[in-house]
């Protein structure tokens, strides 16, 4: 049982850490280490309490970074690890594995714990720059190494147990395989940070460790009152160049309670319950069971050799039918473009794609700009996140890149194609701004609908992979659509972007982005 | 040592039938499974190497049902997939541990075996260096090392010799004769030259279903008197084509020297030939599509 699994385990861990991808992910994560713990008189503040804060000596710098630590790498380690049974499948080693007596558990195990281990490589990586950390910011030389690694054993490292199975859950479960559960987990994770979910769950530790802090705060600072000021966690950030300038006070450590013990115990049980779970749906690599993507490919094959392929055009009219009103306008380059993009999208897409344009029309522009159209522009994600590695991906690259003039023909129309996905999902407010002569804010959705597809570009030329543009993406979303902050607003979706001058900074923004990715894509064609 | 193939069909979902049928039994020997590409060859040996299960039928392995106890089978089993990769960044040395740890080897046993293996395969030399580095020659030589981890009583291999160069497969056929014996050997492939080789046995099968399995001797003798050479102008060609089934043709200064398949003398100046084993396929073949043609128009 154990032999199997251990050696499951460290062929997948050093298959991971022997790539320069995951030198890269360390040296990120020293350097995330570096910006959870700010000097002083900074624009960013990661843990303060109404202009409060602890010394950094090893408790408070140890919670501090174990905490942000499991926060961040719970959100950016899944994606990283997300990809231990997909290794086995593209590259066919699954089908030697199935043919052996390995259980499936076995597997899901091994796959829990090697995604584990890298995990615990990034958190151990953590761990010692935050002991760097300390003697950098010299706030308290004294260094306590159990004080200071207790939080990352305990806190951070549960965390990393269950992100490790609910990764190995992701890869078992069909749909959420691909870009869709990328776009899904985000939103579970935002729910793990907001606490939403696990109010009567402390995920990241958070709850068990601030109390002893606040309190710790209020005998410093009688002035400050846990129940009622300010406590925040992550970056925030202060704008218009002022600094942030925190009175500090000694904090020495948590109490580890039972309680607290197996409340992070309880995570792993949690973790290894999801393992066991994954493990009952994982396919065992029988490919009879993967029939419903090979038949949606199929199914895409035969829209592109369809004389009158069964696309819908939506804007309510007609068919997209020969797309002959495509040809016309751009040409049969990025008609093809367009079609590829659409391979194999389900009816139920373009329905609420049809939905949400008619809506955008129809909405008071308020609505329209600021509820409607981030709506609008998730639905598409993951037909954007395709550009740039579908040649690769689908092995049509050599015949693609031996074209001629590809790079200046393929290369614009897979990006026009782009704007035209971005166009005929958010198109309903720009018609309704054109209506009513609204011309800046329809410029700059006009800049965010060649942002996209420039971000998507750039970033699927250079990692290779949708996975990186869908977190990316998402995450920018989030906060720049979704929470409106102005210096994000790729869409200018509040009168406060305009303000900000964001659609001027997204303009050169994509000029960068294209530029890069055309750079890329250049180097992949002399490779 | 018995393998049993009993009315295995399997069906994919839109009523694609990728098997129909399938009955075989199987004892220690090589057997050289031919068929065109679409046949079902590889989800048979899906099937038989307990990765796919049958939509109908059992496969017993020594009177064990393994479609439903399917590790009764898999500790005797050596599996070499048609499209099989490596991990990159592993040493040989490395991806074959790995893979005898969890074919359930144990240590000692597994670092002598892995030792024989590459020595074997030579590849001794290049144990330690990253698979990422290796050719798609040496690639198929790990996994042919792969499947003879745990010394399998069954041996299925799929497409083995593709990407081999001519050196390599020569290599590997003999290989192949070795390792026969006291253990049951399929060998999945489209090419007769490889089969001709090392088989005692051949199944010939197409459309999902199994033509014949007989030994080779009595696939020659099925086409003896039916294989003929012919020298005829280049531009008669055509013509010959459409009515004959044709093995083979050489242009040389005196003509086009063709080797048809036929019942019948296809001319007064042909010249009846040896039948090799590739003239017996293909006239199995032939007569499959003839039957379903004539299935279709009734």
């Amino acid at each position: 049982m154990l032999r199997p699994l251990y050696h499951l385990m460290r062929a997948d861990f050093l298959e991971r850490v022997r790539r320069v991808s995951f030198l890269i992910t360390l040296g990120l994560s020293v350097y995330l280490a570096y910006l959870f713990v700010p000097p002083n008189h900074t624009s960013y503040a990661t843990l303060e309490m109404a202009n409060h804060r602890g010394i950094y000596n090893s408790a408070w710098i140890g919670m501090l970074v174990a905490l942000m630590t499991g926060q961040f790498i719970s959100f950016a380690g899944f994606y990283l690890v997300k990809n231990a049974i997909r290794r086995d499948r593209d590259t066919g080693v699954g089908q030697i594995i199935a043919a052996t007596p390995t259980t499936r558990f076995q597997y899901a195990a091994g796959k829990w714990l090697s995604n584990l281990m890298v995990l615990a490589t990034m958190v151990g990586v953590m761990a010692i720059s935050a002991i760097v950390m300390q003697l950098v910011r010299g706030e308290d030389s004294h260094i306590d190494l159990l004080v200071l690694l207790a939080p990352f054993l305990f806190f951070a490292l549960p965390v990393m147990a269950l992100t490790a199975a609910v990764a190995v859950l992701f890869e078992t479960v069909p749909f959420l395989t691909g870009g869709l559960g990328n776009v899904i987990y985000f939103f579970l994770w935002m729910a793990g940070i907001s606490g939403e979910m696990f109010v009567a769950f402390d995920l990241f530790g958070i709850k068990s460790a601030t109390p002893s802090m606040l309190r710790a705060c209020e005998t410093a600072f009688p002035d400050y009152h846990a129940a009622e000021d300010k406590f925040s966690m992550g970056f925030t950030i202060l704008g218009d160049g002022k600094t942030w300038s925190l009175s500090t006070f000694h904090w020495n450590g948590l109490d580890w309670t039972t309680a607290i013990i197996l409340n992070r115990l309880l995570l792993i049980g949690l973790a290894l319950g999801i393992t066991a779970i994954a493990s009952r749906l994982f396919d065992r690599f029988d490919q009879s069971r993967e029939q419903t993507t090979g038949r949606r490919q199929r199914n895409g094959a035969e829209q592109m050799t369809d004389a009158r392929p069964r696309m819908w055009i939506w804007l309510g009219v007609s068919r997209l039918g020969g797309l002959a009103w495509l040809r016309r306008i751009f040409g049969p380059i990025v008609t093809a473009e367009v079609r590829l993009m659409f391979k194999g999208v389900s009816r139920w897409w373009y329905m609420v794609a049809a939905g949400l344009f008619i809506a955008e029309i129809a909405s008071p522009l308020k609505v329209g700009r600021e509820i409607l159209l981030p709506i609008a522009w998730l639905w598409p994600v993951l037909l954007w996140s395709s550009m740039g590695i579908r040649e690769t991906s689908s092995g049509t690259d050599q015949l693609i890149f031996s074209s001629p003039r590809s790079l200046h023909r393929q290369f614009p129309a897979l990006w026009i194609a782009g704007i035209i996905v971005s166009l005929l999902t958010g198109g309903g407010i720009l018609v309704r701004l054109a209506i009513v002569g609204a011309w800046s804010p329809l410029l700059a959705i006009a800049i965010g609908a060649a942002f996209i597809p420039s971000l998507a570009l750039c970033l699927g030329v250079w990692s290779g992979t949708g996975k990186l543009f869908e977190v990316l993406y998402v995450l920018l979303w989030y906060v720049g659509l979704i929470n409106h902050v102005p210096a994000l607003d790729y869409a200018g979706t509040t009168s406060a972007a305009a303000q900000a001058g964001a659609h001027w900074t997204f303009l050169t923004t994509t000029v960068v982005l294209l530029t890069t990715a055309y750079v890329g894509r250049r180097r992949q064609m002399q490779q | 040592m018995q393998l049993e193939i009993d009315a295995v069909s399997k069906e994919y979902r839109g009523n694609v039938r990728a098997l129909r049928d399938f009955c075989l039994t199987l004892r220690p020997g090589v057997l050289g499974l031919l068929g065109p590409n679409g046949a079902g060859k590889s989800t048979l040996m899906r099937i038989l190497a307990t990765v796919t299960k049958p939509s109908s039928g059992t496969v017993r392995w020594n009177g064990t049902d393994i479609v439903h106890a399917p590790d009764a089978l898999r500790a005797d089993l050596g599996y070499l997939p048609q499209d099989f990769g490596v991990y990159p960044n592993l040493t040989a040395s490395e991806f074959l541990e790995y893979l005898a740890a969890i074919r359930g080897v144990d240590g000692a046993t597994a670092k002598r075996r892995i030792g024989e293996l590459l020595d074997l395969v030579g590849l001794t030399t290049w144990r330690d260096r990253p698979l990422g580095k290796y050719s798609g020659g040496m690639k198929q030589r790990v996994g042919i090392a792969q499947a003879l981890l745990n010394n399998p009583k069954l041996l299925i291999v799929d497409e083995p010799t593709v990407g081999l160069d001519p050196e390599e497969r020569v290599r590997f056929r003999n290989l192949l004769a070795d390792l026969s014996g006291e253990r049951i050997v399929i060998l999945s492939t489209h090419i007769v030259s490889d089969v001709e080789a090392s088989a005692t046995e051949i199944a010939i099968m197409s459309g999902g279903r199994l033509l014949i399995h007989a030994a080779p001797e009595e696939l020659l003798r099925a086409v003896e008197g039916k294989v003929w050479e012919w020298i005829i102008a280049s531009t008669s060609l055509p013509a010959v084509k459409a009515q004959y089934l044709i093995s083979g043709t050489i242009r040389r200064t005196d003509g086009v020297h063709v080797r048809i398949v036929s019942a019948v003398s296809p001319g007064s100046e042909a010249q009846p030939s040896s039948p090799t084993l590739e003239d017996a396929y293909l006239h199995f073949i032939a007569g499959s599509r003839n039957a379903n043609e004539q299935t279709t128009a009734a």
